[in-house]
């Protein structure tokens, strides 16, 4: 699908080496806005909210931060961790958002399984709806995302 | 013969267009010769316009602070233009107070040089200068940070208070095209003024820090400059509480050692957080100081260690152990140096056991 010039130049900010080493996009050879079309519509069909699970996110990683680096337990599911380091990151949106260079890691105590996004993950999904492409080592397939979130009831029980 | 003419016709048209194309795009944007007026005629350069004020000074040999490589992140750029500039951009204003503005005061690294420009700049920033120096040794401290010692070319020697930083330039490398450059602390002491030795985390998917962690080599050339930096000792001879986490040991030892070389009559403790035993370093160094000088203290300190790290020291939050030895803050400075949320919440707690303030110093990563 054709793009406007905007999304192109967004989305050669995203290519490996202009903002971050690897870039945003992975292997994905769909273009931006197809990208961003799919990950929309995969989070309509499961009845949330871009915001509502950056919301969840956020909430994760503020608990984290109070951890100083330290795992921090929430409400008995979660056990979330919080690694800071030097810098600010530009969102590649040119939307003047700079995120602070954090990764958060969080664990689901149940199940054991692991995921993790940076403070730049949250901003890009609650502003853009932007999951990062295929094969990005920071993308977060809405799908699994939500269900590590604790699903679309939970999700709009939060928010 | 109808459609031989359209598809000549269309052809022609095409290409028109794109003549008047490439003709707008040397006109518009070219620039040409610009000159840039510094301080009422102290100095006058000549540069080729297009490039932004804190390349086209670079160029030039005229070194503006910067930490982020110029992406408006991190706000040190600042420099007056008196004119020439352009209208105040969106980048640029969450870092220019009222008052700036009012100043003149416009970021370097968003103002393109289109025309003449006339700035002020202050006279210590012609003290820094442009090293290309080799890599004389490269030291694995843990998982993810690696310690540099960077040589400068015989006969060169540099001049720094502690505390200060200068800023590395990476090469191209593999999928990263272009040369960045990053601010990192220097972690040895100014009188060692033949090399300066540098702390680097990997910070994941960074452009200069992969550089560093996955291509640099010992007897690698690297151009770095400097000194930058307000973070250095302020000299009020207050006993000093120093803390750091990870990385931000550097600029802490770099004042440590110069203290203790200079005989200074101050007292220090420095506290080292990190979460588990793999996360702490140069652990030797610190604790011979410790056990060579009285008036220096160490307090290592593991918020969470593994059994496994068989750790004797000192465990909890670095708040908590700060707060556990600090006493009265009175008569005391401090010198913090990490992550944005271990800085705030140290300052909370130094500032409710009695250090004002005004006399916390911090480098605050960001």
């Amino acid at each position: 699908m054709k793009q406007s010039p905007n999304l192109q130049d967004i989305q050669d900010a995203m290519k490996p080496g202009s903002l971050s080493a690897e870039g945003f996009l992975g292997t994905d050879d769909r273009s931006l806005s197809d990208i961003l079309q799919a990950d929309q519509q995969a989070v309509r069909r499961m009845g949330v909210t871009h915001q509502a699970i950056a919301a969840a996110m956020r909430r994760l990683t503020e608990t984290a931060k109070t951890g100083l680096g330290k795992p921090v337990e929430l409400d008995g599911l979660y056990e979330a961790t919080d690694d800071e380091f030097m810098g600010r990151m530009p969102c590649p949106f040119r939307d003047n958002f700079k995120a602070e260079k954090r990764t958060t890691t969080v664990r689901n105590l149940a199940t054991g399984q692991t995921m993790a996004w940076s403070d730049l993950n949250i901003h890009m999904i609650e502003a853009h709806g932007f999951y990062e492409g295929f094969g990005s080592h920071y993308r977060l397939e809405p799908a699994a995302l939500v269900d590590f979130l604790g699903g679309s009831e939970r999700l709009r029980t939060q928010s | 013969m109808a459609i031989l003419t359209t598809i000549l016709s269309v052809s022609a048209i095409s290409g028109v267009l794109a003549l008047v194309i490439i003709l707008a795009e040397h006109f518009l944007n070219n620039y040409g010769e610009c000159e840039i007026n510094i301080n009422n005629g102290q100095k006058i350069l000549k540069v080729e316009g297009g490039s932004t004020l804190l390349s086209s000074l670079a160029a030039q040999k005229i070194f503006i602070p910067s930490a982020c490589g110029g992406k408006a992140t991190c706000g040190l750029c600042k420099v007056i233009v008196k004119s020439g500039a352009g209208p105040l951009l969106p980048t640029e204003e969450p870092y220019l107070n009222a008052q700036q503005r009012q100043q003149g005061y416009r970021m370097a690294c968003q103002v393109k040089v289109k025309g003449n420009l006339e700035i002020e700049v202050p006279d210590e920033l012609f003290n820094i200068r442009e090293f290309n120096t080799t890599i004389e040794s490269i030291t694995q401290w843990t998982h993810d940070i690696k310690g540099l010692r960077l040589k400068l070319p015989p006969g060169e020697t540099i001049t720094f208070k502690a505390g200060q930083y200068v800023n590395f330039y990476s090469k191209p490398y593999a999928k990263v095209k272009e040369s960045v450059f990053r601010a990192y602390s220097i972690s040895s002491a100014p009188s060692d003024n033949q090399a300066i030795e540098l702390i680097i985390r990997q910070v994941p998917e960074g452009l200069c820090s992969t550089y560093v962690h996955t291509m640099l080599k010992e007897g690698d050339s690297v151009t770095i400059s400097g000194p930058y930096g307000e973070f250095h000792l302020h000299g009020e001879n207050r006993n000093l509480i120093m803390i750091a986490g990870g990385s931000g040991l550097a600029p802490i030892r770099s004042l440590v050692l110069d203290i203790l070389e200079k005989e200074l009559d101050l007292d220090m403790t420095f506290f080292f957080g990190a979460v588990t035993k793999r996360d702490l370093f140069n652990l030797d160094e610190l604790n011979d100081l410790q056990a060579r000088h009285p008036n220096f203290h160490f307090v290592p300190a593991l918020s969470k260690p593994l059994p496994e790290d068989n750790w004797e020291g000192e465990v909890g939050l670095i708040t908590d152990v700060v707060g556990r030895h600090i006493g009265s803050g009175e008569n005391k400075e401090a010198y913090l140096c990490g992550s944005p949320g271990m800085i705030n919440a140290c300052i909370q707690v130094l500032t409710k056991n009695g250090v004002t303030e005004d006399r916390i110093y911090y480098d605050k990563f960001a």
